[in-house]
């Protein structure tokens, strides 16, 4: 034993030791009060407008560091930053940080002293935290209306009220990439050929319709192979029939928020839900829904593939974007010298054509329910978050140069310079189909390599909500898939929904699931609305709440 | 020598026994098999149907992995690291075994813990990252190798191992005036042929399959380890990846199809699997033998 | 050898003996501690400096700070952990998935590698264990797409067999009561031919005369197996054994990540899998630390609670 005490005690002081050697080799990053103050040694430097504090110092070649989302990593001298660089007198440095694990890199460099000058973050919580940390910089209005004239003009005038997302506690840090597509909402996708053979000749509108259809695909042999071996759906069925009550939730991520009497409701615990699982057990029980759609349509590979659907297993899906499921001619590509291209396969045509040749499939329209409710979910259209990093408010007129910078490659108005930033250079990239569409084709070898764009540092900017122009937006529109979509009306990251978000989560999907399969009654709702509430769920919907009356005036 | 006939019940086991293995052999084949017929499928054939007999038979595949100059540069550092990483971390690990595993050496307990302990408890990784910073090892094959050269797991097996040595093998040795890093080497060492090999895998498989490491340490990408490419492309595009609420996808990006993912999870892996039939010839019976004769 | 003495007290004298005595042996034994220095001093920079991180567990981190200058707060992350709602739930997963391991999968690669032994054609012997192992290499992440549709209720090979003998087919991955099982059984699946690598090595460094003294007492295969072949394997199994029972609160997040789903969450969602689902892997280094210094401490203590037990049992242990 008293080996062991020897022992004990020697660890102990070695590790105290090692504790005060290693601390002092920790960098300690120091605060700073902004740009007004900057550093005296450099007020010599001659600015290119003397009242602005964040005015590039004329002459002086700065050196940018940049994150981005990177399939692929930017080669070395990767050609477009070279040219950004030549262009702007700047040294680029793209940290290619692996976008799967991309915070976890990102935070390594940060705690080792680095921050990047053009920071970017994925999600509204990763935006809250960020800002609480203290490790980006402010961007007030007049700065972002010198330097980022385009980008606030696309913003505004396509999504307005979009720009104060990137605001915490009522300070702007941020700017919002928005996503042009999903003002799209989810598919819904009918094998048309099953639909003929059970002699339904439209496709559903209500959710009564919707449920005879299921029922037929079921039980009538809608394959006409003489086996039972169809179901009508399985776990993106969620979808249309929460959003016939106004409803949703995708089972391991978020559910909305839902307005009821001018107050928020988390579509967790809504009384419609129960109504909405009630069908669904029913479903379930009498062989509809199919028993696997725990384990889900998407049996790997890429996400958006339904592989029940495609293997003839369901007749219905809404797995994906519409723009998955379009067959080769859905659309026509007007080209400039007149002709017309057809479109593509993509992703589920492509397989369900090679699967089954004679497969037919359409999309329909999102179902009215018994409430008067009609939707289905919409992807939100806030997606991620560019911001300044801190370190960049000590070197003079570095904010002003950084954000001109990026202003460029976003949302140059010149479309021919955005293309260049976005996907390469004309001519040996990608070449026009469509200039007035801004339709593009990819020029070979790229027409096969995934990620090229990143590899030869294009796609610097952010994402911004130009107005959809091409023809596949255009077949969108015309489809109607612009119609009954249920945004969330929370888009920014809350802290109590962050702490809670991991145990609510779970909490729900065990009750959705057992609840449908029949595993507890439909009675268990109740009580699992309590067991919600008490977890973190009362908290939740009252920050939700007062989120929401602040921004509704 | 006599030599006994087998009894009735152990040709019974025997049947059964080979029987078994085949099976094993069979079910353990099978993910390879769909692999890499997967890999040889083209593009133009169903991704969500996949038979082990593919329907017909490309190379396109490989041709492009093995065109991709990531993948050189990959198969580069990852040869590198695994064969300086395996080396170092051999004489490392068996030179600091052998001292801690005779009962003579001083505070040896003490040291034995120092090391288990860091089993159980260590700093974590951003401390492990500022350290391998400041000591300039970024991009450099060092920082694939230095952070995990020695396992304290292995250490304690080899360790306990050359603690079942009979200790009259070193005698004549000793009587001789040999120090005790001759005995190690002449004496010692073949005889640990077994563990050595076996150790020695170990720490080359960990080597060859590593790539988190590469990931935080290599920022340039042609200091990338193959298994973190082949990591990135095999993942693309999946559930795992998309993040359902920030997507930023656009629907014109391209696609990897299976066949291309499944042809890099063949060429990154067949390598370090024909190391083992290699090192086989080291699992040989009567080891000890030729010692204890001499 | 002289012991210098001293005459300012007798305590001081004797500690400085002992440290002088213990300096003296250090010298007796110079090319054992040249050879040891080497992987010592990679332990104290690469294990020890950074050791400092474990404070992060009782303080909030903050980037601007650092690990050091970040502000204290005790208790709370632990306070914290221990409050979740399911932690207690997913605790107990981790500790019951891994007994499971324990029980049965660490037998099974000892079985393996004597059943393999007991092959005589060396060929087959050699083939059988290359492919054994091949398992290991595959990632979860393709696994467990593979395990989805090997299972499936309705198209998978195994339910098929248990239709086509009448039995009604079991939707595995999605059932509570077998998922455990499942995970138990295809971890010992593919980990098998690997695991038995280092009993190989054990059984090649047995002495054949063993063997040959045997048969000329009459001694059959099983005999020789149970009596030879078991016990000279014995050091190396008790330290896997002490080494795999400080693992009892590990746990196999790819496995179970690329395999689980809500409805058996209940069973088998663990430490590792809540925390990611946390989003810890992304911004909470003082929580995810706390979390792994709480698993740590337990690791440890099971680690020598195991050696003490081995000690008393068989003398023999880690130390």
């Amino acid at each position: 034993m008293k080996k062991c005490k020897v022992f004990l005690a020697l660890v102990l002081v070695l590790g105290v030791i090692m504790t005060m050697i290693a601390g002092c080799g920790q960098k300690q990053i120091s605060g700073n009060d902004g740009p007004k103050t900057g550093n005296d040694a450099q007020h010599q430097q001659k600015s290119t407008d003397p009242d602005d504090p964040y005015a590039p110092v004329e002459g002086k070649k700065y050196k940018i560091t940049w994150t981005n989302y990177q399939i692929v990593p930017a080669e070395e001298d990767a050609v477009v930053i070279k040219i950004l660089e030549e262009k702007f007198n700047v040294e680029i440095d793209l940290w290619n940080l692996e976008h799967s694990r991309y915070h976890e890199l990102l935070n390594l460099r940060l705690a080792s002293g680095e921050i990047p000058d053009v920071f970017r973050m994925t999600d509204p919580n990763t935006l809250l935290t960020y800002a609480q940390q203290g490790v980006l910089a402010e961007l007030p209005e007049d700065f972002l209306q010198k330097y980022a004239p385009d980008i606030l003009k696309v913003i505004n005038d396509n999504a307005p009220g979009y720009i104060d997302f990137g605001k915490v506690n009522g300070v702007q840090y941020a700017l919002p990439a928005v996503n042009p597509t999903n003002i799209f909402r989810l598919p819904l996708v009918y094998r048309l050929d099953w639909m003929e053979n059970v002699g339904v000749s439209k496709t559903p509108e209500t959710l009564e319709e919707f449920e005879e259809l299921m029922y037929k695909f079921a039980k009538e042999d809608p394959d006409r192979n003489g086996k039972h071996d169809t179901y009508g759906c399985s776990q993106t069925v969620l979808y249309p029939v929460l959003g016939a009550f106004g409803l949703n939730i995708s089972l391991g991520a978020e559910s909305y928020f839902v307005e009821r009497d001018g107050k928020l409701i988390d579509s967790a615990v809504a009384p419609e839900l129960k109504e909405a699982l009630a069908i669904l057990a029913k479903w379930y029980k009498d062989g509809v829904l199919d028993p696997e759609f725990i384990t889900g349509e998407n049996t790997g590979g890429y996400w958006a593939l339904s592989h029940a659907f495609i293997n003839g297993r369901i007749g219905f899906s809404s797995l994906g974007n519409f723009y998955h499921w379009l067959p080769a001619g859905a659309y026509m590509i007007p080209a400039e010298d007149g002709t017309e291209i057809p479109s593509n396969d993509e992703a589920n045509a492509k397989e369900i054509k090679l699967v089954n040749p004679n497969a037919k499939w359409i999309q329909g329209m999102p179902l009215l329910g018994p409430t008067g409710q009609r939707g289905i979910k919409a992807y939100n259209r806030l997606m991620n978050f560019y911001g300044i990093g801190k370190l960049a408010e000590k070197e003079k007129g570095k904010m002003g140069k950084v954000m001109q910078i990026f202003n460029h490659v976003s949302a140059s108005p010149d479309i021919e310079e955005r293309m260049l930033y976005r996907w390469g250079i004309r001519g040996e990239h990608w070449e026009w189909i469509n200039k007035e569409m801004e339709t593009i084709k990819y020029l070979p070898p790229y027409d096969t390599e995934s990620g090229y764009e990143n590899r030869i540092g294009a796609h610097l900017g952010m994402t911004l909500p130009y107005p959809p122009k091409g023809p596949r937006e255009q077949w969108a529109f015309d489809n109607g898939l612009d119609k009954f979509a249920i945004e969330s009306p929370i888009q920014v990251g809350l802290p109590k929904a962050m702490q809670y978000n991991a145990e609510l989560t779970k909490i729900r999907d065990e009750a959705i699931v057992s609840i449908i399969t029949g595993d507890k009654p439909l009675d268990y709702f109740d009580e699992y609305v309590k067991i919600y509430m008490a977890a973190g769920g009362k908290e939740v919907e009252e920050e939700a709440n007062e989120y929401y009356k602040s921004i509704k005036k | 020598m006599a030599i006994r006939r087998s009894s009735a019940g152990e040709k019974v086991f025997d049947v059964f026994n080979y029987i078994f293995m085949f099976i094993l052999c069979l079910t353990t084949i099978y993910p390879f098999l769909y692999l890499f017929s997967n890999s040889l499928a083209s593009s133009e054939v169903a991704q969500t149907q996949i038979t082990i007999i593919p329907k017909s038979i490309t190379f396109e595949n490989y041709k492009r992995v093995l065109t991709n100059p990531l993948i050189s540069s990959g198969y580069y550092n990852t040869i590198l690291r695994t064969a300086i990483g395996t080396f170092l971390g051999l004489v490392t690990t068996f030179a600091l075994a052998y001292p801690l595993s005779k009962k003579y050496f001083p505070n040896r307990n003490f040291w034995t813990g120092i090391i288990v302990f860091t089993m159980f408890f260590g700093g974590g990784m951003i401390p492990t990252y500022i350290l391998v910073r400041n000591l300039n090892l970024m991009n450099t094959i060092w920082a694939l190798i230095l952070p995990e050269l020695v396992s304290a797991y292995n250490f304690i097996i080899v360790r306990n191992y050359m603690m079942s040595l009979p200790e009259s093998i070193e005698e004549s040795a000793r009587i001789d005036g040999a120090n005790d890093i001759i005995i190690l080497i002449r004496i010692v060492l073949p005889v640990c042929k077994p563990i050595l090999a076996t150790v020695a895998l170990w720490i080359a498989v960990w080597h060859w399959n590593s790539w988190f490491d590469s990931m935080i340490y290599s920022q340039k990408a042609e200091k990338q380890v193959v298994q973190l490419i082949m990591r990135r492309i095999v993942l693309e595009g999946s559930q795992q990846v998309m993040n359902m609420s920030t997507m930023d996808e656009s629907g014109l990006r391209v696609v990897t199809p299976e066949s291309l993912k499944a042809a890099t999870v063949m060429v990154t892996t067949i390598p370090i699997l024909l190391v083992y039939p290699f090192i086989q010839k080291y699992f040989v019976k009567g080891v000890m033998l030729g010692s204890l004769k001499g | 050898m002289n012991v210098p003495s001293s005459k300012t007290g007798k305590n001081l004298s004797m500690k400085s003996n002992a440290f002088v005595r213990t300096l003296y042996q250090y010298w007796k034994y110079k090319y054992l501690v040249l050879l040891f220095l080497p992987g010592i001093i990679y332990f104290i920079i690469f294990k020890y400096l950074p050791i400092y991180g474990l404070v992060l567990a009782f303080k909030d981190y903050r980037f601007l700070d650092g690990i050091m200058g970040s502000p204290w707060v005790g208790f709370k992350h632990f306070h914290e952990m221990f409050s979740l709602q399911s932690f207690w739930e997913v605790f107990r997963n981790t500790v019951i998935i891994s007994f499971y391991h324990l029980v049965f999968g660490f037998p099974a690669p000892i079985i393996f590698a004597l059943l393999l032994n007991e092959i005589r054609n060396v060929y087959y012997k050699k083939i059988v264990q290359t492919i054994s192992y091949l398992p290991h290499f595959v990632s979860w992440v393709i696994l467990g797409g593979l395990f989805m549709q090997f299972l499936s209720p309705s198209i998978g090979p195994i339910n098929i067999l248990i239709k086509s003998l009448g039995g009604t087919p079991i939707y595995f991955l999605a059932d509570p009561k077998w998922f455990r099982s499942v995970l138990v059984i295809t971890e010992i699946w593919k980990s098998l031919g690997w695991g038995s690598i280092v009993y190989l090595a054990a059984i090649s460094g047995i002495d054949p005369s063993l063997y040959e003294s045997a048969s000329i007492d009459g001694a059959g295969r099983w005999h020789k197996a149970i009596h030879i072949t078991l016990p000279s394997m014995m050091p190396v199994i008790t330290i896997m054994l002490i080494l795999n029972v400080g693992k009892l609160v590990n746990d196999n997040f790819d496995q179970i990540f690329n395999l689980y789903n809500p409805a058996v969450y209940k069973v088998a969602d663990v430490i590792g899998t809540y925390t990611y689902r946390m989003g810890l892997e992304n911004m909470r280094y003082s929580f995810s630390t706390a979390v792994g210094l709480f698993r740590n401490v337990i690791s440890f203590t099971l680690l020598i609670i195991a050696n003490q037990v081995s000690k008393k049992i068989n003398d023999y242990g880690i130390w």
